[in-house]
């Protein structure tokens, strides 16, 4: 691969050798001017990636050579460095393309934004391949770069899914989609049969996380999809929940690492898709396992495939209505997207219970991938899920623990809320007073409805005094036989969220 | 002291570009108009004059000289679109038209900086400095001189203010903060790691929370530092990065690493060999809503002593700090 070659134009010589020394020892070739007119002839001959000027150059200054080189048709899209020593308007500066630093220089910061441009640049302009996976199948093309020996990044875009595959020598090192990697990632890319792909030629530096034959892979992948397809009558529904059977002691050792894997992730988990989710399995060796092991009565399914379609939680008047409200509440155009109802609670475990509940509404989506894995379920901190609205909002569902010494996150990270959920029971009566002192000191920055969910016997009445529970602050019981008990606590809070009372942030 | 001779003092203070509290209160009326009618912003800057004189400035000639160099530095910092002027015996303000919440930032900044080349009057005489922005803290004149007013007093309650931190060095001021127990809704210690009610994995999974504020509004303009040891691919806040779309807020990674992590997606390396950062870790977190830093000292037995802060006056003081002690861009997003 071509050396990038940046020319660098600055008044102070020790500064130009400073940074010309810097960039060469991390690869970049240099060239280096103390003037502007040479500056303007070696970038036209040398057709340089980065031209980095002072602003102030001799002959002809950095803001005229950038007008005359943009100009140029051959030199129009060599992206420039300008160095000042203080804020300059520059005519023409393209934001994202060209680059504008204060003096004192960082020569590591000066670094890193060189190499930005230049790979924002190299994605847009290095394109080697690119075509729709209807044209050419995924499969098809890895064999093709595999044969080739191609080296770079090849990324595939479907609907709203993106993937990576990183190549090295034409084998496969790594493939990503989102949190999920190497073949789990690379088998569910391979069913993707719509969408675009573009493979960018680069050196790959990502550790080698795959370490099969690309032809076996490809063979295995491709025996994996078939039999997913085929047996996805007999495998648990994804909607399925998972209960645990035995005590997890209890199981013999040398067993395949998947079985205690599974075992573990049943115990945090319940849904199957989550277990699919989480797992470092393929999709198709995970719902092997589980269903083997459904089989063994180590898991039992609680829900069986097929259950009859849930009704939708909220109507599309109620949606509509709330996401206007919402709207109205943020004068922020870019803090339209979400809102944010936050769960504050007396222990950590009520939490997770409450979250437990919520998982029976139907359309409120658990994020797997959430700050929320096994371990963090002590002390759970941010998004746990969260209900979709009609216009692509989101009601985000956040926790954030109740002591004293967490005020400054509730502070900070209370920005579109729209909802206050506070959950106490009799072992946290203690704990009521920080509960009463989040509530306030939230209600200071942001004015938003409450509710309350108490669990077992309590003495409400002095709670709710304490708490300063207000007449429109309903109170509802956590574990309540009625199924629907926790969705009527989010018909009260959204009931209250769009009355005139709460218009105002 | 009436309004009259209030405005005589004000013309004798700049000869041109700096006014009164009528003509900038009027000036401001006409601005809500006109970024309302254009669908723009404008901003509004606070200077407040502490620690000088009596109830104010105006009482004898020393304070009238001062006041009157503050009123050039201000005149000469600003844009000519700029109208800067008296608006109380101790305050003055500047409005900055077509100016967002970051431009106005930077103009605090500069304004800071000639502010501090100024020969100031031997009882003090500091500068306390707070800012507004249309449409965001407010629909009407009034409403946006109230947010700033509001952000003016919590600058002058924030611990970078009554702590005086802003005289000392970067590492002084985490030391500072580490060793202290804080205890309040805006700035509180705890501890975390081996046998402590909150684990080790708790701080990561706080600047997980950071990083997914991020990625869910990647718009928004903001910057976050993340500091720690070792800088590569396998850190939790790394991945979460890699796994967002392109996102607006600048974040930079800072700690040793190797040429690898040059490569890191939606985050910029700054390399940095320091050996206090082996065993200090912070992270700083600035955008137009939301401020936040963690700073945690590791000890013996894999514990940590962390404090942590809401208060935008410290958060903003630590990047500025920061920034200038080891020479990177001074820029807040």
């Amino acid at each position: 691969m071509d050396r990038h070659k940046v020319l660098i134009g600055l008044r102070d010589e020790a500064e130009a050798a400073s940074l010309s020394e810097f960039l060469s020892g991390l690869g970049l070739d240099t060239i280096t001017v103390a003037d502007g007119a040479k500056a303007l002839e070696l970038a036209i001959q040398e057709l340089p990636s980065v031209i980095a000027v002072d602003t102030a150059l001799p002959v002809i200054n950095g803001e005229r050579l950038f007008q005359i080189l943009r100009k140029n048709p051959h030199t129009s899209r060599v992206p420039f460095l300008f160095i000042s020593e203080s804020v300059i308007d520059v005519k023409g500066f393209r934001a994202g393309v060209d680059i504008f630093l204060i003096r004192p220089l960082n020569l590591e910061e000066t670094y890193g934004r060189i190499r930005q441009t230049l790979s924002a640049r190299g994605s847009m302009a290095s394109k080697e391949i690119e075509g729709r996976l209807s044209q050419m199948s995924l499969a098809d093309l890895l064999q093709f770069l595999h044969l080739n020996r191609k080296e770079g990044e090849l990324k595939v875009l479907s609907g709203d899914r993106t993937g990576s595959v990183f190549i090295k020598d034409g084998s496969i090192h790594n493939a990503v989609v989102e949190a999920t990697e190497r073949e789990k990632a690379l088998f569910r890319m391979l069913q993707w049969t719509d969408g675009r792909f573009e493979f960018i030629p680069k050196a790959v530096t990502t550790p080698k996380k795959i370490r099969a034959s690309t032809g076996n892979l490809l063979m295995e992948g491709m025996r994996q999809i078939d039999e997913l397809r085929s047996k996805e009558e007999q495998f648990p529904s994804p909607d399925s929940i998972l209960k645990l059977k035995i005590d997890p002691a209890t199981l013999p050792k040398g067993l395949q690492p998947i079985i205690y894997e599974l075992v573990g992730l049943v115990r945090a988990n319940s849904r199957v898709k989550d277990i699919v989710e989480r797992s470092h399995s393929t999709d198709y060796e995970v719902y092997k396992a589980i269903s083997s092991l459904v089989a063994k009565g180590v898991f039992e399914e609680a829900r069986p495939a097929g259950a009859p379609v849930e009704q939708e939680f909220l109507t599309t008047d109620q949606m509509i209505s709330i996401r206007e409200k919402i709207m109205g509440r943020f004068a922020d155009i870019t803090g339209l997207n979400y809102g944010k109802i936050l769960v504050l609670a007396t222990s950590a475990g009520l939490v997770a219970e409450f979250i437990r509940e919520c998982r029976k509404i139907p359309g409120f989506s658990f994020n797997a991938k959430s700050a929320f894995p096994d371990i963090s379920l002590v002390n759970p901190l941010g998004e746990a899920g969260s209900f979709r609205l009609y216009g692509g909002m989101d009601l985000i569902l956040y926790s954030i623990p109740t002591v004293k010494s967490m005020g400054p996150l509730w502070r900070s990270f209370t920005s579109n809320l729209v909802g206050l959920v506070l959950i106490w029971d009799e072992e946290g009566a203690g704990s009521i007073k920080d509960l009463a002192a989040a509530k306030r000191d939230i209600a200071l920055l942001r004015r938003v409805p409450a509710v309350h969910v108490v669990k077992g016997r309590i003495d409400e009445t002095a709670c709710a005094r304490e708490l300063g529970m207000k007449a429109d602050e309903h109170l509802f019981r956590l574990g309540a036989k009625e199924r629907d008990e926790v969705s009527e606590v989010f018909y009260s809070l959204f009931g209250n969220l769009i009355k005139d009372d709460y218009a105002v942030v | 002291m009436d309004t009259e001779t209030r405005s005589a003092i004000t013309r004798k203070l700049a000869p041109s570009r700096f006014y009164d509290s009528y003509f900038l209160n009027e000036y401001g009326r006409i601005e809500v108009s006109r970024a309302n009618r254009y669908n723009t912003s404008f901003s509004i800057v606070l200077v407040d004059i502490d620690g000088y004189g009596g109830t104010h400035l105006f009482e004898d000639a020393q304070g009238i000289e001062f006041l009157k160099k503050l009123a050039t530095a201000v005149v000469d910092t600003t844009r000519t679109c700029d109208i800067a002027g008296l608006s109380d015996t101790r305050r003055m303000m500047v409005i900055l038209p077509e100016t967002d919440h970051f431009g106005a930032l930077a103009t605090i900044r500069k304004l800071s900086r000639s502010f501090g080349s100024l020969k100031r009057p031997e009882d003090g005489g500091g500068a306390v400095f707070s800012h507004a922005t249309f449409p965001r803290d407010g629909k009407d004149f009034g409403e946006i001189v109230g947010a700033a007013l509001k952000k003016s007093f919590e600058r002058k309650e924030s611990l970078w203010e009554k702590q005086g931190l802003k005289n000392r060095l970067f590492w002084e001021i985490i030391g500072e903060l580490t060793s202290k127990a804080y205890k309040g809704h805006e700035a509180a210690s705890f501890d975390a790691g081996a046998g402590q009610e909150l684990s080790e994995f708790f701080l990561d999974q706080i600047n997980e929370l950071i990083v997914r504020e991020i990625a869910r509004t990647p718009e928004k303009r903001g910057i976050m530092y993340y500091g720690t040891k070792n800088i590569s691919a396998s850190l939790p806040v790394v991945k979460t990065l890699g796994t967002a779309g392109a996102v607006s807020t600048k974040v930079f990674l800072v700690g040793e690493g190797e040429g690898s992590v040059w490569d890191v997606k939606n985050a910029l390396p700054l390399l940095l060999d320091d050996p206090r950062l082996r065993e200090t870790f912070f992270t700083f977190f600035l955008n137009e809503d939301t401020a936040y830093a963690l700073v945690c000292k590791e000890n013996w037995g894999a514990t940590f002593s962390c404090f942590h802060t809401a208060d935008n006056g410290l958060v903003e003081g630590l990047i500025s700090k920061f920034q200038q002690e080891y020479s990177l861009q001074e820029q807040l997003g």
